[in-house]
């Protein structure tokens, strides 16, 4: 047997060639959106709820036989850029989630499939209809929400009591108006005591402005900007005012803080805080030296909450569409909702699995009453710009919370540009 | 027939007839000479399909977009020049340049005379002081600019040690990130703490280039230590001081990753700078053509400035 004897610059040249093809293979497509015939992809952004996540994907797994290839979770804010180059890369996964903003931008825009003809066989009984409905659009339906986090006033039960304060335990209206709410804020505010911090959560502008009697952020049919209504500038100004009028809500400033609110509440320091059911995990762990409890929001003209929902959609580009479907059908059934409404994580899609989250009650919170917020949900009126349109009246806003303009100077002055867009 | 040719010897014909070493070798080193081009060629292949196809590609395709009305979604549409001129009435877009310009007015200077007081600190010191220090300055260039930036956020929150550190000397500091007037203040503040270790090393080589000659003999002409500076080496720093505002000049133009983790372009649009609004405007917005037109405006804008301050060398530039 011969052997060649290889000189030491052929070796760097192989190396050289090795390196050059490696490079044009890296440029090659991924498997982030293929599949083979036993696999299906999945991409979502991290959030308190991973572990929920893995559990209903592995029991999918051990269910079908179908492996679920998982991207790695990014964060949220990564996410909201990330999902269009995962849309658009022509390799999508066979599920993903999706910020609800964008819902109406995408399926107008024909990156999702048509899934209405399958979500219609879904039965009515089963499923919360009303909140499946937020994906139906005219331009077709790409996916379903889940579940959806109601959100609620929680507050400190010991601090309350202290002052006197019983907050309702459910829905009614005649037991909870904005101005009781700022008594019993007033009351408790004191030293470094704060009585309420309503802010640090967007979903109080359409939440008020709805209270108020105005139809959200936008009008039904997504081309007015009617948070710059007198009812949304309003709503948004008494909220304000709870910090430059009333002083009984922390500074925009302090609240920009990482968790700022969480960790004022946690310190025993805030009285009430507007937050999503998500959040009843964290005050199981972290909360020790007091009892809290929930709160219905206060009512005006309405009284209802926008829950955030968690949307998952299936690209049109999929590489296998039909698996997305079934594994979205498995994440909307009562097995998966099961795991995430025993967790207490949010109300599932299933009623059957939704009804586990009041046994998710360990120190005697009141539970039902998320259940029973899923009932009034709203959901912002969605647009086929929604998130151009945040990123043009927010930054305005954001003087008005810190006293630079008012309210109302602060959204007509962008009333113009953001139906621009939105029209 | 007689004549020229017919007087060759049968020795000079064999020259003739058969090749010579030379000739032979000649096709070899023709093959050697493809080999060592081809493994040339082998050698930077990577390089150049890595530039080629994370560069250049991008880049024009970046140029064509800009030509373009495109989401990235759906088919792009020739708009020829419309995306350019719709910038001068994109109130936002001025706004950006407007904050981009300040931001440069006020970090440059603060950058170049801070490098420039720490590179002749560093030039004076011993030589493990100075090791030390150069260090020191220099590992905030190259740390994680995210990382800085979380930790400045700290820093600057209102209950933050610099409002601490204020107060201690009886001053009510600001809330420095959500003040329209102070956001910007903070993150020029941060962006010249982060980069001013490399000017620092670049003027540093160059005061370590001045001839000690020309020091011995300005102390023999009795030159107090201020004419030096501005006698000596002020002029012969000239050329690095050029080329660090040049490069500072572009970096500030780039100025991204402190506004993107410590104030999102906030309060309102304070710290809203150029090139975290053509971000917003591609990844946010989906308005890629449009981003890509903004892009390359600000290059030939860069490049218009460049070429200006190249032109001005010429009047304060010294070259020994």
């Amino acid at each position: 047997m011969t052997m060649t004897r290889i000189s030491r610059r052929s070796l760097i040249t192989g190396l050289g060639a090795l390196g050059a093809s490696g490079a044009l293979a890296a440029c090659g497509g991924g498997p982030a959106g293929s599949a083979t015939p036993n696999e299906v992809s999945f991409a979502n952004w991290s959030d308190n709820f991973a572990d929920l996540y893995t559990q209903s994907l592995d029991a999918y797994e051990a269910q079908s036989g179908v492996t679920v290839v998982r991207q790695a979770d990014v964060p949220f804010d990564d996410y909201q850029t990330r999902f269009r180059t995962l849309l658009s890369g022509g390799q999508p996964p066979g599920l993903m989630r999706l910020n609800d903003d964008f819902v109406r931008e995408m399926t107008d825009k024909e990156q999702l499939a048509d899934l209405g003809e399958r979500i219609s066989g879904l039965s009515e009984e089963e499923y919360f209809a009303d909140v499946a409905a937020f994906t139906a659009l005219e331009s077709g339906q790409g996916g379903l929400p889940i579940g959806s986090s109601p959100r609620v006033l929680f507050y400190n039960k010991t601090m309350l009591q202290e002052a006197g304060i019983t907050p309702p335990s459910s829905w009614v209206p005649d037991q909870w108006q904005w101005d009781d709410v700022l008594a019993a804020a007033q009351e408790v505010t004191g030293g470094d005591r704060y009585g309420i911090c309503l802010w640090t959560d967007t979903g109080f502008e359409n939440t008020f402005a709805v209270n108020n009697g105005g139809p959200g952020i936008f009008s039904a049919d997504g081309t007015s900007f009617t948070l710059a209504d007198p009812a949304g500038i309003e709503a948004i100004q008494w909220v304000v005012d709870l910090t430059l009028k009333h002083k009984v809500q922390p500074t925009w400033a302090y609240l920009t803080g990482e968790d700022a609110d969480l960790r004022l509440f946690t310190a025993g320091n805030l009285g009430m805080f507007f937050g999503t059911m998500g959040l009843a995990t964290y005050m199981r762990e972290n909360v020790t030296d007091f009892e809290w409890d929930v709160a219905p929001m206060p009512a005006k003209v309405e009284q209802r909450q926008e829950g955030s929902l968690s949307v998952f959609v299936v690209p049109r580009e999929s590489a296998d569409v039909d698996r997305g479907w079934e594994l979205l059908q498995w994440m909307v059934g009562r097995e998966s909702g099961s795991i995430f409404a025993e967790a207490g994580a949010f109300i599932p899609l299933h009623r059957e699995a939704a009804a586990l989250v009041e046994k998710t009650s360990t120190q005697g919170e009141n539970m039902a009453l998320f259940a029973e917020a899923a009932g009034y949900q709203t959901t912002v009126n969605s647009t086929r710009a929604t998130a151009q349109a945040v990123q043009l009246y927010r930054p305005q806003l954001e003087r008005a919370y810190i006293g630079e303009i008012s309210v109302e100077e602060a959204l007509t002055s962008v009333r113009a540009q953001v139906e621009r867009v939105i029209g | 027939m007689s004549g020229p040719r017919s007087s060759v010897s049968s020795a000079d014909m064999s020259v003739l007839t058969e090749p010579t070493a030379s000739a032979v070798a000649r096709p070899e080193r023709r093959r050697q000479r493809r080999r060592a081009a081809l493994q040339g060629w082998a050698f930077v292949a990577p390089l150049v399909i890595g530039i080629a196809v994370f560069q250049a590609y991008p880049l024009l395709v970046s140029l064509w977009a800009s030509f373009h009305s495109w989401d990235g979604f759906t088919t792009p549409t020739w708009i020829g020049l419309d995306n350019f001129t719709a910038m001068p009435a994109d109130e936002l877009l001025v706004n950006s340049v407007k904050i981009t310009l300040l931001f440069t007015l006020g970090s440059i200077p603060l950058t170049v005379v801070l490098a420039l007081l720490l590179a002749v600190l560093c030039n004076r010191g011993g030589r493990i002081s100075s090791s030390f220090f150069r260090t020191a300055y220099f590992t905030p260039y190259v740390t994680s600019i995210v990382a800085i930036s979380l930790v400045f956020t700290q820093f600057f929150a209102p209950e933050g040690v610099i409002n601490q550190v204020l107060g201690l000397v009886g001053i009510d500091g600001p809330e420095w990130l959500a003040d329209s007037t102070f956001a910007l203040v903070a993150v020029i503040v941060v962006a010249v703490w982060q980069g001013v270790g490399y000017p620092m090393v670049i003027l540093l080589s160059g005061l370590q280039a001045i001839p000690k000659e020309l020091y011995e003999a300005a102390d023999v002409d009795g030159a107090s230590p201020p004419a030096r500076f501005l006698r000596i080496t002020l002029p012969l720093l000239t050329p690095q001081l050029f080329f660090v505002l040049i490069t500072q000049f572009i970096l500030s133009f780039q100025i991204f990753g402190v506004v993107f983790v410590m104030t999102s372009g906030g309060p309102g649009n304070a710290t809203s700078v150029f090139i975290y609004y053509v971000f917003q405007n591609a990844f946010s917005f989906g308005q890629l053509g449009y981003a890509s037109a903004m892009a390359w405006a600000m290059f030939l804008f860069i490049v218009a400035l460049t070429v200006i301050q190249l032109r001005l060398q010429k009047k304060w530039v010294f070259y020994a």
